[in-house]
């Protein structure tokens, strides 16, 4: 029912309840066929209803355009003396660490670091990576499934930035379904 | 054949604030649809639309650290794109500048690309049904642009949207008594509009 303060004072030829609702009416009409002609188009993929491929190929950009690839973290020095590597980077090696896995899907890490860091925009040597992730509805054994994932990330840190000791803690936290592509 | 995870909005958003970029663009996939649908009945014109869109999701990106709840990432842009909405609204209206004539979905699609309900390769649509939809958004949306920005903004996302009074309240900052208020107001002036239409 649509309240309006001058219901009562519109002319007519009926009475002033009876307008409002049939004015209710139409409008409620008006709404649920804007609903309806809309959630039509777009369950049918009509493009008008939708961003434009130029608009969305300038969010991709855009978003590229604007990591954030936060502080520096110290790595393990080679022969060739000290590196850092972008947590952005060190994120995504979890990531697909984690991924590899069957039945398991990263959700976001955390790290801990040692104190060799220098100030704010660098960090220490990881000590300790925190992986939330998400387990498949169909994985029977949980304990099996944080035991190939902390061995994937272990295997991940030695091969790819020779980082052998920090502690990799699981924490399965959602689970998934699976579908077959 | 492989088994691929269903991973549902919290999941993408967790990644995405990972760093995970494919993650965050899923995210503009999926949600790019409701927030064109907002930010067109705000502004009423597909170009600023499509910019709206653009802004609020480039913003939500910068911002997705603050995200405290990713499990609310849907409403959270939703928010983020009706205020963007809502202040390019506010400008126009402080410039009076009647943006040169508000371009209709029609004439707006470039060449190639689709108008309201008449999608690019869609030739086979039934042009007076496409007429019939086209005339529905555009009397609703139409009407919109008489009503002041509040009233509208919080209107889209309640009748629109389907947002809840609550997060209603939460995406403009008011209290949940000025959301009912401002919709029983819109609504007024909606009815009010459609009789003098009529």
């Amino acid at each position: 029912m649509v309240h309006s303060e001058q219901s009562d004072r519109r002319p007519g030829t009926g009475s002033p309840e009876t307008e409002d609702d049939v004015a209710t009416q139409r409008y409620l009409d008006l709404i649920r066929s804007a609903h309806r002609e809309w959630g039509e188009l777009e369950r049918s993929g009509d493009a008008s209803v939708q961003l434009s491929e130029q608009a969305r190929s300038t969010i991709r950009e855009s978003v590229r355009a604007d990591v954030r690839h936060g502080a520096q973290v110290q790595m393990p020095p080679t022969a060739s003396g000290p590196y850092t590597m972008s947590e952005y980077a060190l994120r995504g090696l979890v990531r697909r660490a984690v991924d590899q896995v069957d039945g398991a899907l990263a959700l976001k890490a955390r790290f801990e670091h040692d104190d060799s860091g220098r100030g704010l925009r660098e960090r220490g040597l990881p000590t300790r990576v925190i992986c939330r992730i998400s387990a498949s509805i169909e994985c029977r054994d949980l304990q099996d499934l944080a035991d190939r994932v902390r061995t994937s990330v272990r295997e991940a840190f030695a091969e790819q930035v020779e980082l052998r000791d920090p502690v990799v803690d699981i924490h399965i936290e959602d689970l998934h379904e699976q579908h077959v592509r | 054949m492989t088994d691929q995870p269903v991973v549902d909005e919290r999941s993408l958003a967790l990644r995405a604030q990972d760093g995970d970029i494919e993650a965050f663009e899923s995210l503009v996939d999926r949600s790019q649809g409701r927030l064109f649908r907002i930010a067109y009945m705000v502004v009423h014109d597909r170009a600023d639309a499509e910019d709206v869109v653009q802004e609020s999701l480039v913003l939500a990106w910068r911002r997705l650290h603050l995200l405290d709840d990713p499990a609310a990432f849907g409403g959270w842009v939703a928010r983020i794109c009706s205020r963007t909405a809502t202040d390019l609204v506010r400008r126009q209206a402080r410039r009076a500048t009647d943006a040169a004539e508000h371009q209709d979905l029609d004439l707006a699609a470039e060449p190639g690309e689709a108008t309201l309900g008449g999608s690019a390769g869609s030739g086979s649509r039934d042009p007076a049904r496409t007429a019939e939809v086209n005339a529905q958004m555009e009397a609703l949306a139409g009407i919109l642009t008489t009503v002041d920005p509040e009233l509208r903004a919080c209107w889209v996302l309640r009748e629109i949207d389907g947002m809840a009074y609550r997060d209603t309240a939460r995406a403009l900052d008011v209290s949940e008594q000025t959301v009912r208020g401002r919709i029983s107001r819109a609504r007024t002036q909606i009815v009010d509009r459609m009789e003098e239409w009529r």
